[in-house]
């Protein structure tokens, strides 16, 4: 408590002596935590992918074992819940499905000897065309018309002959009217209901990023509806985040210790010319070390005081200002992220500052004193 | 001398600091240069497209290749190019359609060691496409000669004067390397590109449109006859001119029975959005960068006049005037700051090089030097000011009586 105390006395005495240069190095630390404040919101992943709302997060995917028979009544579970869309997934073997060129193209996809397709019942999901035509006109989804998207993959195969090629499931003639960048096929709802299919597997995307208590109460209905379902949620993207948000947070630490390198011979500057305490001290008995001490003392708490005004600034600047120049909109921090920006904040400017606290230390007293004389 | 002595005096004892605030100015200035580097790329794209003859009755097609597409009459199926080449032909024949461009046609050639692209540009991508010069004139022999016209574009042809001949190298289909002399008749301003329709989706931007590499254009009609057989097609989409905007509803209908249809007008605007957001994304980083730079500028100017201050007692002695001493340190702290801006002028100029031999990886960006005399130069002045007028604040409160006195307490 005394070092503290005497450390904040120390900070007061900086103060009086040298007014300016004090207030330009709490001001450019108090830059350089804004700067490192709105660099962790920008490019942390973990924050921007959260900012985009990204599907990954919202997606969960509910695997049956054995397949559930299904019907138009089946997603009728999830009503009421914020449900994007769901996907109903379903596997047909090889043998229900008539090809001419089955064998070498299906037989290298697919080594399971099924034919993965699906089934979007909200219409919702967003395929990306590699050709033709990849969203279902309202009359083919009304309608269970035997019209299908299938995979670019299956398409750039397709054998090129003057034969016609047919593609029959459990011998309906299904049309191909285009080709997603997906390696699955799709068929309209209806028609995935009309052909009887079960499902392996559905896929559950929702509008917004579920909290924990939502997690856990949609966890709760599905194994209450399909006591045997396996769910994955989006737990190993987030580790895969997780994994990932050292190796981020060193390279904004970087930018921040580069820039706070500029302000510490400012700092130098105040102890070296508040050399006559540092004798004091040393006259007084105190060691190298309990000097040095003192002095990481003194930055700890001038960048925990700079720290607070920064982030002070930024909450209350953040709709005004901050928000308007995110790279990625709708960026949100919560306090566990301003406490992760605290201790940060406060460890590399200790860092950053020791190198120039060493070189104000002399190696004895007669070497403090005659430098001050 | 004894100017360069004292400027020389404040740099050995704070050479740390100087090298520190050369370093962080550079580096903002650098990524300040980056930023509008890219936001004139997207803004070079779209005054390039819009510098074409197409108009508002001009679209983008992209041909649907599927299913339905791919069987003719009897049934049979189809390659894709068949199936392509089949609806161009329909699309030709359409009440209204003018005119179906198509990429130019390639041929991967070498020149003087650089790899190269020879694009082949047909009588419809004359029309419409040809492109702003440096210097030279576009097309005008039509007559086929020995030594055939080219437009060359890209580093590679930097020294290449217009008029010149030049000797370059290609390899035919079946692997043997032939040689075609060419006349260069014009240069395209830089960063060249030429048309390459090969991108389909539901936006299109004018710099999707472009390919961005060094390119020697040819003109087709005074093509040696052998050549064009191992020019290899470039892109799988086409623009499509209507003949007015009397036919300009039906054709579109009509057009969007083979395919998606981006109306010219479209595609201008949303790249003109584009390039806005562009700025937005890329202006903020270097902002900060300049705020700190500008900061540790200020701070090393503090510093510097007041490690010196003191000292201006004994010079005053000496018979230098507070005017005279206070405009040498001024200059340390300016001649720090000119340091800054000519790194970033070396690096503006020598970019291009980087970019060219892969040295540097800044995706896709124009660096040019009036970016140094309109934001890079303004910004450094203005910082500057704003250092030396509070450090002469400071400055001119002291009288050299208080200093001696504070020098010797």
């Amino acid at each position: 408590m005394k070092q503290w105390s005497l450390a904040f006395d120390n900070i007061k005495n900086l103060f009086r002596k040298n007014k300016l240069i004090f207030m330009l190095f709490f001001i450019g630390m108090t830059v350089c935590i804004i700067c490192f404040i709105y660099f962790y919101g920008n490019t942390m992943s973990y924050k921007v992918n959260e900012a985009k709302n990204l599907d990954l997060l919202r997606t969960y995917r509910i695997t049956f074992s054995p397949a559930e028979q299904t019907d138009h009544h089946m997603p009728a579970f999830l009503d009421g819940e914020p449900v994007e869309d769901i996907i109903l997934q379903s596997e047909i073997p090889f043998q229900k499905i008539q090809y001419q060129e089955m064998n070498s193209i299906f037989k290298e996809m697919y080594q399971n000897g099924a034919v993965p397709f699906c089934a979007s019942v909200k219409n919702r999901t967003t395929l990306y065309a590699e050709q033709g035509r990849v969203t279902f006109h309202p009359d083919e989804l009304e309608n269970a018309s035997p019209v299908l998207i299938v995979p670019y993959l299956f398409l750039s195969r397709h054998s090129i002959s003057n034969q016609d090629h047919p593609l029959l499931i459990d011998g309906t003639r299904f049309r191909m009217i285009g080709a997603c960048t997906l390696n699955t096929f799709y068929i309209p709802v209806n028609t995935f209901f009309k052909m009887g299919l079960s499902s392996t597997g559905m896929k559950v995307v929702f509008k917004n990023i579920l909290s924990v208590q939502q997690e856990q109460a949609f966890y709760r209905k599905i194994n209450a509806r399909f006591p045997s379902a396996k769910i994955t949620g989006p737990e190993p993207f987030k580790e895969f985040q997780k994994e990932n948000a050292p190796t981020e947070l060193f390279m904004v630490g970087i930018v921040y210790v580069m820039a706070l390198i500029s302000f510490m011979f400012l700092m130098k500057y105040m102890i070296d010319e508040n050399r006559r305490e540092l004798v004091i001290y040393s006259i007084a008995g105190a060691s190298q070390r309990q000097i040095s001490r003192q002095l990481i003392l003194q930055i700890t708490l001038l960048s925990v005081l700079a720290s607070i005004a920064a982030i002070a600034l930024y909450v209350c600047f953040y709709n005004l200002l901050f928000s308007k120049i995110n790279i990625t909109e709708n960026i949100t921090y919560n306090w566990r992220d301003y406490g992760i920006i605290l201790i940060f904040s406060v460890l590399l400017a200790d860092l950053t500052a020791y190198p120039f606290l060493l070189s104000c230390r002399a190696k004895s007293i007669v070497q403090l004193k005659n430098k001050c004389e | 001398m004894k100017h360069l002595k004292f400027i020389f005096s404040l740099y050995s004892k704070n050479w740390l600091s100087a090298i520190l605030l050369i370093f962080v100015t550079s580096v903002s200035l650098f990524t300040l240069t980056n930023a509008i580097g890219k936001y004139q790329f997207y803004h070079y794209s779209l005054d390039l497209f819009s510098s074409t003859k197409l108009n508002d009755h001009d679209v983008y097609f992209m041909p649907f290749v599927s299913e339905d597409q791919r069987k003719d009459p009897e049934s049979n199926y189809l390659s894709m190019e068949q199936a392509t080449s089949n609806a161009v032909q329909q699309i030709k024949n359409t009440a209204g359609v003018e005119a179906v461009i198509q990429s130019p046609f390639l041929i991967s050639g070498e020149y003087k060691g650089n790899s190269l692209l020879m694009a082949i540009y047909d009588r419809e991508l004359n029309e419409k496409f040809s492109l702003p010069l440096e210097t030279g004139t576009w097309f005008r022999n039509t007559a086929k000669t020995k030594n055939a016209e080219a437009i060359a574009g890209g580093y590679s042809f930097q020294n290449v004067q217009v008029g010149s001949a030049i000797h370059v190298e290609y390899k035919k289909g079946n692997g043997i390397t032939k040689e075609i002399d060419l006349k260069i008749v014009g240069k395209l301003k830089d960063p060249s590109a030429f048309p390459n329709f090969s991108l389909s989706g539901t936006t299109i931007f004018a710099d999707d449109i472009w390919k961005w590499q060094d390119v020697l254009i040819l003109n087709q009609k005074n093509l040696p006859d052998d050549v064009g057989k191992d020019a290899q097609v470039s892109g799988s989409n086409f623009f499509i001119s209507i003949r007015s905007q009397a036919n300009y509803d039906a054709a579109v209908r009509s057009i969007e029975q083979f395919g998606t249809v981006k109306p010219y007008r479209k595609i201008l605007s949303d790249s003109s959005i584009n390039a806005e957001n562009k700025i937005r994304q890329n202006l903020p980083i270097p902002l900060f960068f300049l705020f700190i730079s500008s900061m540790t500028q200020l701070s090393v100017s503090v510093l510097f006049v007041n490690k010196k201050i003191p000292e201006f007692g004994i010079y005053y002695l000496y018979g230098c005037t507070k005017f005279r001493y206070f405009c040498s340190l001024m200059i340390c702290i300016t001649a720090l700051a000119l340091v800054s801006v000519l790194i970033n002028f070396v690096m503006v100029v020598e970019c291009p090089a980087l970019l060219h031999y892969g040295i540097l990886n800044l995706g896709h960006v124009v660096f040019d030097c009036r970016q140094i005399f309109s934001f890079v130069l303004p910004y450094e002045i203005i910082s500057l000011l704003c250092s030396i007028l509070f450090c002469f604040s400071i400055f001119r409160k002291k009288t050299p009586i208080e200093l001696y006195r504070r020098l010797e307490s």
